[in-house]
This record gives C-alpha cells, structure tokens and sequence, in this order.
C-alpha cells in the first residue's frame, strides 16, 4: 500500500472520530493540535487503525501516534 | 511593520508576569519512561504539565491498596468487558463525568464533560477504552519496558514489597513508590528497597491536586534519581538527549547549552537591543517528533489562558532544514513556522497556545526539522499573554 494510500485512510478515520467530515490532514497533521482530540479519541483511533489495516499496533507504536505521519509510518512499517 | 511587531522585535526577552522558569532536562522523555499505577491523578498531571499525555488504565484513577492487590491477583479480570460494570458518577465541581467500577474498587475521571454525551454512549465508550487499556497495560508488565510508580503514602516497606512481588507475577518489573516524606529534607529523596524496587518520597501528595510547580519538580527529582538507578543506561542516553536543550533556572532567558546551542555574537548580525544569539546545531536527523532542540519551563501560568512564544530565527544561505517553528508541546491555538526558503536574514516566528484546565506550566521548544549538522541561530525569545495579532506577520 503506498503512503498516499495510507494517509488517506488515515485521515478518513480522524475525521470520522472527529465527526468532521472536511477535517483536513497532512503528514504533519500533530494530534496534540487538533481540538478535541482526547484520550478516548486517541483509543478509537487505535483500534480504527487496527481494524482497518487488520494489524495489532504493540506499545511503542502506540506510543509514538503524535501525527499523522508517525500512524503512517508506523502502518507503512507494519504492512511492508 | 506593525507596531506590534516592532515591540516584539525591541523588547528583551521576557515571561509572563508572575511566571518564573524552572530547572528541567528532558522532562518529557524522562516522564515517558514511567506510567502511572495510581492511586489518584498526580502523576498523570506531572506528565500531562510536562507535555506528553501517554495512554494508561490507572493514570487518572483512584484505586485503594487492597483494591490494587485484588486487580493484580485477579490480572484484571475484575474490570467489566461490558457498559453495565460502569457507573457514571457526576463530579458537579469539575462538570465532569467519574466513572465507578464497584467490583473492583476503582474510580477514575473520563475527560468528559457532564452534557456533552449521552450517558448510554458514554458507558459504552468506556467499555471500549478500558478493555484496550487493560490490554496494554497487560502487555507492559508481561514485556517490562517502563518503570511504574504508585502514589501510595501511608504504606509499610512490607506491604509495599507485596505488591512489588505481585506486580512481577506477571514479569520482573520496575517500581517507584511514592512514600510521604517525613521530613522536609527527605522530600525528593529515594531508596532501594530491593533490587527493581524505589521508594521514593514527596511531601505534598494531596489527592487529585494538580501539581504545583514545586511539587512538580520534586516528581522530576524523584524520576531522575529514580531512572538513575532503575534504568541507567536510558539515564545516560536521556543526559546525551538533554545536551540537545537548555534549561532555565529562575532566569527568563535562555540559556547556553553545552553542546547543541552555544552563544554566538558575530556569525549573524544581532538585533538592536538583542545581542543573546543562540547557536543550534542539529545533533541528529530529526523528524516532527523528535526535532526539539531548546526547551524551558515556564510556571506559575494561568491555567485555560492563552499565551504565545515568539523568538526571532536567521536560517543560513544553504540551511539544511524542511521546518522551523516554535513548538507548542500541546493544545496549539495557531503557529507562525519561520520560511525554510527564507535565508539569510531574521524572521519572527511564534505559536499560540491554550493551556489546559489546571495547568500552570508550559515547556516550549525550538522545533526544526532538518539533517543532522544543520545550523541556526535565534534571538529574542518572549513568552507573552494572549495570542499574537494575525496581521503582525
């Protein structure tokens, strides 16, 4: 799956969570800046990427969801 | 030029009246290598004030002794799968909803206000959350990788060694105990226990308060000496990391650091009345995470207010970096990055941030983005009330 990929599906779930149709992402999209974005968003969005991309995130992945680009490269990473 | 700007641009560096800065070293990578096991939300808010917000089933929760040794012998299966084991407790003071689970002894906040979900919602949402948590936290102790602590006060140094001998049921594990100083010369003090277990201890453990300056820096005492001796090798790689930033100690203006940032005066010109030029040099390649190169506390904010970081940067002909902006550590209200393209002169760049409810302090950085062995230099660093003008850039 390429990146471009990736960041779409990617962005397609923040906006979903976010309930936010028009939510504009970019690689360099950082979670701590999104209005809103609280711990429970941050547990859905694991789980909706872990649904997604049929992947299990561990926690040193989980711990480095800052930005849009870290679930893209750590997705990219995971599915090779 | 507007008006505002200039007083940005002749003004000396300066802090928010009433803010004093204080003495950190990486507090965010030094928090992030422990996670919280209770009892109450102190903790959880020192990390929260430090800038990072790790996710973690008993970060914000309330969870007595024996309720704890229950959760551990029972490896969590005590916490509900479904949204009928959690009970919605309104908490009227802080508009926000509690959570009880009653079988386990626990209570903990949701971040959610009363009003803004519905409750059926809310419960389910929670079974979500917990179940996860739980899931990771599993992980942790099954793959020890974090130092845990718990704030537990009143404890003997026996019942203290039970739950530590509980905890490595699931794996050998690495504990701080949070013990009530005795003395105020004891505060910020740690001992061994045993091998894999610290006590440590803090005067001021009231419950729920949210850390104040002082007691925050005893928590990042406490997290150093506690690293130092639990994890040694990490202490050594966080020291080569701090190197990397500066730390202010009751002195608004940055400091020199001895590697990463040292204090130049004639590689660029200096502004009128601003003739402290920092010098940056990116150690490592870095990437939006990971590309602090300075950072200071500041204290003693007005908690949900609104502040802005500013500083002058002069980016050299041929400057190696993609991004440049003063990094908010959380809650960005709006950023002015400085134009890589821009070389060869100052630019102003700023970030507006809105602090949290409950935090009085803020850790701003020098964000850049850029290959190891690029260079910058910046000047004029302000720490203001209230956002900048839109049409003063």
């Amino acid at each position: 799956m390429r990146e471009e990929e990736i960041l779409r599906a990617v962005a397609e779930i923040m906006a979903r969570l976010l309930e936010r149709p028009d939510f504009s992402v970019t690689m360099q999209t950082k979670i701590s800046s999104i209005a809103g974005w609280d711990s429970m968003r941050q547990v859905m969005f694991v789980l909706a990427i872990e649904e997604k991309f049929a992947i299990r995130l561990r926690n040193p992945e989980i711990g480095q969801l800052h930005s849009a680009g870290d679930a893209v490269r750590i997705i990219g990473a995971r599915l090779g | 030029m507007s008006e505002y700007f200039n007083s940005l641009l002749f003004a000396p560096p300066q802090i928010a009246p009433g803010g004093s800065a204080i003495k950190v070293r990486c507090p965010d990578r030094l928090m992030e290598c422990f996670e919280s096991l209770g009892d109450g939300c102190e903790f959880g808010n020192a990390q929260r004030f430090c800038g990072i917000e790790p996710l973690g089933l008993l970060r914000f929760a309330s969870l007595p002794y024996p309720a704890f040794i229950k959760l551990l012998d029972s490896r969590f299966s005590l916490l509900p799968t479904g949204p009928a084991g959690f009970r919605l407790l309104p908490h009227r003071q802080d508009r926000e909803w509690w959570v009880a689970i009653d079988g386990c002894g626990m209570y903990y906040h949701t971040g959610q206000r009363i009003g803004a979900a519905g409750e059926r919602n809310l419960r389910q949402n929670e079974a979500i959350k917990i179940q996860f948590l739980k899931r990771k936290l599993l992980e942790e102790l099954a793959e020890p990788g974090v130092i845990f602590v718990r704030r537990d006060p009143e404890r003997s140094p026996d019942e203290i060694r039970h739950a530590y001998r509980q905890l490595n049921e699931y794996g050998r594990q690495a504990l701080l105990w949070i013990s009530r100083a005795a003395a105020p010369e004891m505060e910020g003090e740690i001992e061994v226990l045993e091998p894999g277990l610290v006590r440590g201890f803090i005067g001021d453990t009231g419950q729920n308060a949210a850390p104040r300056p002082a007691a925050l820096a005893v928590w990042l005492t406490l997290a150093e000496k506690t690293l130092d001796v639990l994890k040694p090798s990490v202490a050594a790689a966080l020291r080569d990391m701090a190197s990397l930033r500066t730390a202010a100690l009751n002195d608004p203006v940055w400091r020199k650091s001895e590697l990463a940032v040292t204090l130049t005066s004639n590689a660029v010109p200096a502004l009128p009345r601003h003739h402290h030029i920092w010098k940056h040099t990116l150690r490592v390649d870095t990437d939006w995470d990971r590309c602090e190169v300075l950072s200071f506390g500041v204290s003693g904010l007005v908690p949900e207010a609104l502040y802005t970081v500013s500083a002058h940067v002069w980016l050299p002909a041929g400057f190696e970096g993609e991004a440049c902006l003063v990094f908010p550590g959380v809650n960005a209200v709006k950023d002015w990055p400085a134009e890589p393209s821009n070389t060869g002169c100052w630019q102003r760049m700023a970030t507006s941030i809105r602090l949290p409810d409950g935090g009085d302090l803020h850790f701003p950085s020098l964000c850049v983005k850029g290959a190891k062995g690029a260079q910058l230099y910046s000047t004029a660093w302000r720490f203001d009330h209230g956002a900048v003008p839109g049409d003063c850039f």
